[in-house]
């Protein structure tokens, strides 16, 4: 028999307890035990204490006078001493309600119990069942913590801090304090990415996290918002001075010298400050501002704190706006991609485009690619986006062999971020796969300064690209400090002299001079040469003179939306522009 | 009339924790303001307490005062339920019994 059954007391009115029979009378709810013959009663009780779900019973002193072994396990007593223990009376409001028991192993754990009345031997009592919910309740807290934290630094993220600001004004309003919000951002940190790789770059970000937490006072609450970006609730401080002061010493802390990748880095960063509840009644207004300070900061006085002053206006930072739009703006289909041809020079030709991202925010306007592309970088929306590109690119091909205008390559742009992982192939073949688009008929225009933070990356990706077909350009060229060996090295099909030479190559001999060596270089290296940012009849025909291959520019044609660019093929002709085609 | 004296375990601060003692001290408040000492308990912080009475679970609410001793487990969530667990009678309930009375 086994060790936790009801004391068999000569009074018992039940003389034997059958689950097969527990009966529950659905008008009162109340659970009656009925007499069962002795032949079930050893099964019946075998069935109950083996039963994963805790059963007890506990009378109306709260004292247990029944628990199976699971119940026993989940109470932290011995089988031989449950019975007799004070549990207390349960309070369930007729629902489940979850406690905290306390293993015989010393760990802890959650219940779900429910209760009913019951009579037992007579009395008035309360069944209780208990399932265990531990491992559900934690599962669900890993979800919620995933939720609400930050992947690469573990940090809390910008939901879990909105709401925790939110949390902090309400008790704030009720004891009449003030709490200070931080936001930091670091300087310099896409050198860090640039020069050392992003693999640096992340370990960089994790180095300040656990620096920033360590420095704060465990009620104070540390979080990244996004990229290089984090913020910090500074509780109890009241005035701007306080503020300042807790500030500078976290500053101290956090910005000394530490390793990354087997390189001593001093990093900086420039810290704006808002105070609840001067600076703002609500979480978003106080972390604009301490955004804007920050903002001005950076454009003024880095690497140093700046409080929010109201003369710096109530909107948020243009920075901060672009953020939180960029995160919209591809589910809001803001993105678009414009073409602009590329002239062959020795055919007269056109037969090539490059795509351009372009965005246009319903507040902001069209913002610059310079702009926004880092920031698609740094929030890792870059990937998302490419792809969406490659596959307008691909449509855009699919659209002008529908239509019989010829379209050899469309040239689409990598980031240096897409650049970092060997995931841009496997995008790659799956575009082409989708949309059938040969690679061959896809270029990749990498920028020089990209390829020089990870050569021997960008030198493998390049292999590949080529190997499966796609053209490769070295985007921006002369900008950089890539060396002619290096050049030897990349397997590149092309090399676009950057703008800043065409500019000036009609008033300057030294830029004339420049283009003209890297057109005899790239040929005697038998790379094609694509001048950019051709806007006059001069540039074009010193670069004509130079034998320069692919120009690109104003002069030639606008960047334009794949249905203006077809009726732009269309019209060509494949002869050089006059003045009509070059205002479309 | 002596006051009430509770005693309230629970496990750490978590939201359950917190919830037990919020609708306690709401119901003692309300319905008994002046009239009662709470302790509260943390079986973390002080696991001799709970050993020494006994606490296999918690929230768990012990009224010590007045005898006889009444323990009550759950969210503390019904005032109904808590008032008649612990054996609590509403100041109103109990001028109410006096006037009967007299």
């Amino acid at each position: 028999m086994p060790a936790l059954l009801p004391h068999r007391h000569e009074h018992c009115e039940a003389n034997s307890l059958s689950i097969s029979c527990v009966k529950r009378n659905s008008s009162s709810a109340t659970a009656n035990w009925a007499a069962q013959d002795m032949s079930d009663t050893t099964e019946a009780w075998a069935l109950v204490n083996q039963c994963p779900v805790g059963i007890s019973v506990v009378d109306n002193q709260g004292i247990i006078q029944f628990a199976n072994r699971k119940a026993a396990e989940m109470l932290q007593s011995s089988p031989e001493s449950v019975i007799g223990s004070p549990l207390g009376v349960p309070l369930t409001g007729g629902k489940p309600v979850e406690i905290d028991y306390r293993y015989t192993s010393g760990q802890t754990g959650t219940a779900e119990i429910r209760a009913l009345p019951l009579r037992w031997q007579g009395m008035p009592a309360h069944l209780l069942t208990f399932h265990d919910v531990t491992e559900r309740n934690l599962a669900e807290q890993a979800l919620r913590h995933q939720a609400h934290h930050d992947g690469l630094t573990g940090l809390p993220n910008k939901e879990h801090f909105l709401r925790h600001v939110e949390q902090s004004i309400v008790r704030a309003k009720e004891v009449g304090s003030g709490f200070a919000i931080l936001f930091l951002d670091l300087d310099d940190f896409k050198t860090i990415n640039d020069t050392l790789g992003h693999a640096a770059g992340d370990e960089l970000l994790r180095a300040i996290a656990e620096r920033l937490r360590k420095s704060v006072r465990g009620t104070d609450l540390v979080s990244r918002m996004s990229g290089d970006e984090f913020t910090v609730l500074l509780g109890g401080i009241n005035d701007t001075q306080t503020a300042m002061k807790v500030a500078d010493e976290l500053h101290e802390r956090v910005f000394v010298r530490m390793e990354i990748a087997g390189q001593n880095v001093t990093p900086s960063g420039t810290m704006g400050i808002s105070l609840f509840p001067v600076d703002g009644g609500d979480a978003e207004s106080l972390l604009m501002r301490a955004d804007t300070a920050m903002y001005h900061g950076k454009r003024s006085d880095r690497n140093r704190t700046h409080a929010f002053k109201a003369t710096q206006g109530m909107a948020p930072s243009r920075r901060f706006h672009l953020t939180q739009a960029l995160q919209r703006a591809q589910e809001n289909e803001e993105f678009c991609v414009f073409y602009q041809p590329l002239l062959c020079v020795p055919g007269g030709k056109i037969d090539e485009c490059e795509a351009l991202l372009r965005w246009e925010d319903p507040e902001l306007g069209l913002v610059s690619p310079s702009e926004f592309v880092p920031m698609l970088e740094e929030t890792g929306l870059i990937h998302n986006v490419g792809d969406w590109v490659f596959r307008e690119a691909a449509a855009c091909i699919a659209r002008c062999d529908r239509a019989q205008v010829p379209m050899r390559r469309v040239w689409v742009n990598i980031a240096a971020r897409q650049l970092s992982d060997g995931e841009i192939l496997n995008r790659l073949d799956q575009v082409t796969k989708e949309t059938g688009v040969a690679p061959e008929r896809i270029g990749i225009e990498l920028t020089e300064t990209s390829v020089i933070a990870n050569i021997e990356q960008s030198k493998w990706v390049i292999h590949r690209l080529r190997e499966r077909g796609f053209r490769v350009a070295m985007d921006d060229f002369g900008t950089g400090y890539s060396s002619l060996g290096l050049l030897r090295r990349l397997e590149l099909d092309r090399l676009k002299i950057d703008r800043t030479f065409v500019d000036d190559m009609a008033n300057s001999r030294m830029d004339r001079n420049i283009v003209r060596a890297v057109i005899a270089m790239a040929r005697s290296m038998d790379l094609g040469v694509v001048a950019e940012g051709v806007e006059t009849r001069e540039q074009l025909d010193s670069l004509m003179a130079e034998e320069c291959e692919y120009v690109q520019g104003y002069l030639l044609a606008l960047p334009m939306p794949v249905e203006k660019l077809l009726q732009f093929l269309r019209t060509v002709d494949g002869s050089l522009l006059t003045e009509e085609h070059r205002r479309q | 009339m002596d006051k009430y004296r509770l005693k309230l375990y629970i496990n750490g601060r978590t939201h359950r924790s917190q919830a037990a003692i919020d609708n306690l001290e709401r119901l003692l408040e309300r319905d008994f303001p002046g009239q009662y000492e709470l302790e509260i308990i943390d079986v973390r912080d002080d696991p001799g307490q709970a050993e020494e009475h006994k606490i296999l679970a918690t929230p768990t609410v012990i009224r010590d005062l007045p005898l006889p001793l009444r323990r009550v487990l759950g969210d503390l969530s019904e005032r109904h339920e808590v008032l008649a667990g612990l054996d609590l009678e509403p100041v109103s309930s109990r001028d109410e019994g006096r006037d009967d009375n007299d």
